[in-house]
């Protein structure tokens, strides 16, 4: 036999910004992902398992084009056509909802699995998220907005996030500036790329570029600024109400914030009108919360209308998500399921008492090796519980710290 | 959680001329970033407190969160591609510009817009790229890290992007800048969750620090 050349990278190594999720953290996660979804249906959101891979045009389409440089790209080889990985489920969301909703029909739709990611999000990043989330399509006001921002909060609520902000914008006040100012397609590109650098400094040279007047100028700079609790929202409300649409923008911020604030009075709420970073395709209302520690948004989300026009149908749409594995709690103190240590061998009755311990929802491993139980302490110190074992004729679990159990006859 | 804010800095001109700036704001390291050699300086103000690292570490430190708020130059910020921060202040310090230069006897006869193809030695690799794809010039970049203005008198390069202040390197090693590619100067970055989580005494440095610059 040949000797293998030696390789670069050992066999081992996943490519950068993979993962394995090993037993201790798939767990916790297998536990979020259900109560997530169960969370959800509770709320009448129902669950959909959209595909891995789309043609591009899908991914791609409308609002969602900034996508592009996310998204990994392969050649089908059955059709010789450009598909996709996904990387955000949202899109694929509006598709389904425009394939299968009629035009003034209602609907809430769930969704958990990996989306995968050309470049991560941000530095260090994960490129394969596993996102989470949940969109409701067919209701245009603030209303809906609330429902899915409050069950946004709810789902970090049960993954245990504590100490939460929540940080509120609204994308259509940058637009009605902008709209104000005659920029549009690609100069407005350019005025939002800038804005979500908050580079002032830099925003007032390129709109001085573009011949923007004082007055402009101004509510420009008003709007970097608007930054803050609810005495931000009422005066920007007097700074740029002149302009209709920012006026209708922050009643529908004023709504949400009012009725968040019953809703949950432990929350930190603030507002930040500017903001418009990791939106690419929303329209309306925008909303990220933070938690204590992390450098990033923990869950984001906002109206995003009308992305679901190229699929035949433009609806109204908002929802959020969020990526599971950031924000998983850590593992709960053992004491929950204690696992049972169980002999090898073909024992009369073993294997059925085994079964029924099984079927009672107990975790029973049996150790081929050895018919008789190794002492405790080295049980205990292999993480078992208890130890399933024959006295008397009957089979008994003996807790590996306190008192006998029998195993009740009926369990046979 | 932690409610104090960490400043990033880094060592040589722009702790320099930043300093001062702190200063006006009333803040001061509690020992002299210069002869120290601790990289973490509490300061007067307590609960913030400055990293000494290199220039080019700032923006990393800053997008992960290690640092809530940094001092980089617009030259660091725009070579390293990907960052996520937010620049809302221009600190007008470590002011120059990222200039094209080529040797003075190569200039007499050169007319940059009719550049067809370009090898340039540089330790701003990204800069240059973006800056000939948009001038339509095909490039070949030599990444340098540092003395620029030896590569053009060797023969390793035709020309460099790099850094020029008042231009006295350029001259003493025969060289004149033809093409300006951008304004560099100092900015303020700060992390996003930092922003959002810190806001008051975030902003409030902020406000402080603006008043220094356009007093």
């Amino acid at each position: 036999m040949k000797a293998q050349a030696p390789s670069a990278y050992p066999a081992w190594l996943l490519p950068s910004g993979f993962e394995d999720t090993l037993p201790a953290r798939a767990e916790i996660l297998e536990t979020c992902r259900r109560g997530l979804l169960d969370l959800y249906a509770g709320w009448g959101y129902r669950q959909v398992i959209p595909p891995l891979v789309e043609h591009l045009e899908s991914l791609l389409t409308g609002s969602a084009a900034d996508l592009d440089l996310q998204t990994w790209k392969l050649v089908d080889q059955a059709s010789g056509r450009l598909v996709g990985l996904r990387s955000d489920m949202t899109p694929q969301m509006a598709r389904i909802d425009a394939q299968i909703s009629a035009d003034d029909e209602t609907r809430r739709l769930c969704y958990a699995g990996t989306v995968l990611r050309a470049r991560p999000d941000h530095l260090g990043g994960s490129r394969a998220p596993f996102q989470v989330g949940a969109e409701l399509f067919g209701v245009a006001g603030p209303e809906a907005d609330l429902e899915v921002l409050s069950l946004m909060v709810e789902s970090l609520l049960h993954c245990r996030v504590g100490d939460l902000l929540l940080d509120l914008g609204h994308v259509g006040i940058a637009h009605a500036l902008a709209d104000a100012a005659g920029f549009h397609q690609d100069l407005r590109a350019e005025l939002l790329r800038l804005l979500e650098r908050k580079a002032w400094p830099d925003i007032r040279l390129w709109l001085d570029s573009k011949g923007c007047g004082t007055e402009l100028m101004d509510d420009f700079a008003t709007l970097l600024r608007a930054h803050g609790g609810l005495e931000v929202l009422e005066r920007t409300q007097g700074q740029l109400g002149h302009h209709g649409a920012v006026r209708a923008a922050l009643e529908q911020l004023l709504f949400i914030w009012t009725q968040l604030q019953q809703r949950y009075p432990q929350l930190q709420l603030q507002c930040d009108l500017a903001e418009v970073h990791g939106h690419q395709y929303h329209t309306g209302l925008l909303f990220s919360a933070y938690g204590p520690q992390q450098g990033a948004a923990l869950a984001s989300g906002g109206r995003y209308d009308g992305i679901g026009l190229a699929f035949g149908g433009s609806r109204p749409a908002t929802g959020f998500s969020l990526d599971l594995k950031p924000i998983l709690p850590p593992a709960r103190a053992p004491g929950g399921v204690r696992t049972i240590w169980a002999p090898g061998g073909q024992g009369a009755n073993l294997w059925q008492t085994i079964t029924a311990l099984r079927q009672q929802g107990q975790r029973v491993i049996q150790d081929f090796s050895a018919e008789l139980a190794p002492a405790d302490p080295s049980l205990v110190e292999e993480g078992y519980g208890s130890v399933l074992e024959k006295s008397g004729g009957k089979w008994h679990v003996r807790p590996l710290t306190s008192a006998d159990i029998t195993i009740e006859e009926d369990a046979e | 959680m932690n409610h104090g804010i960490t400043i990033a800095l880094s060592k040589g001109r722009i702790l320099e001329e930043a300093l001062p700036l702190f200063a006006g704001a009333g803040i001061v390291p509690l020992e002299d970033p210069d002869q120290s050699r601790k990289l973490i300086i509490a300061s007067s103000h307590p609960g913030l407190r400055f990293l000494i690292i290199r220039a080019s570490d700032v923006p990393t430190y800053v997008t992960w969160g290690a640092a809530d708020l940094g001092i980089a130059g617009k030259d660091v910020l725009m070579e390293q591609e990907g960052l996520d921060l937010y620049e809302p202040l221009d600190l007008k310090i470590g002011v120059c510009r990222m200039a094209v230069a080529e040797a003075a006897d190569l200039a007499a006869h050169d007319a940059p817009q009719r550049w067809e193809r370009v090898r340039i030695a540089t330790k701003y690799p990204n800069i240059t790229r973006r800056h000939f794809q948009a001038r339509g010039v095909q490039t070949e970049i030599i990444k340098l890290y540092g003395s620029m203005e030896l590569a053009p008198l060797v023969g390793l390069a035709d020309r460099i992007v790099d850094l020029v202040s008042s231009g006295r390197t350029l001259r003493e090693n025969g060289l004149v800048e033809v093409e300006q590619i951008a304004p560099i100067s100092s900015r303020l970055v700060v992390n996003r969750a930092a922003m959002k989580r810190k806001l008051r005494p975030i902003e409030t440095l902020i406000e402080a620090l603006e008043a220094q610059v356009h007093p």
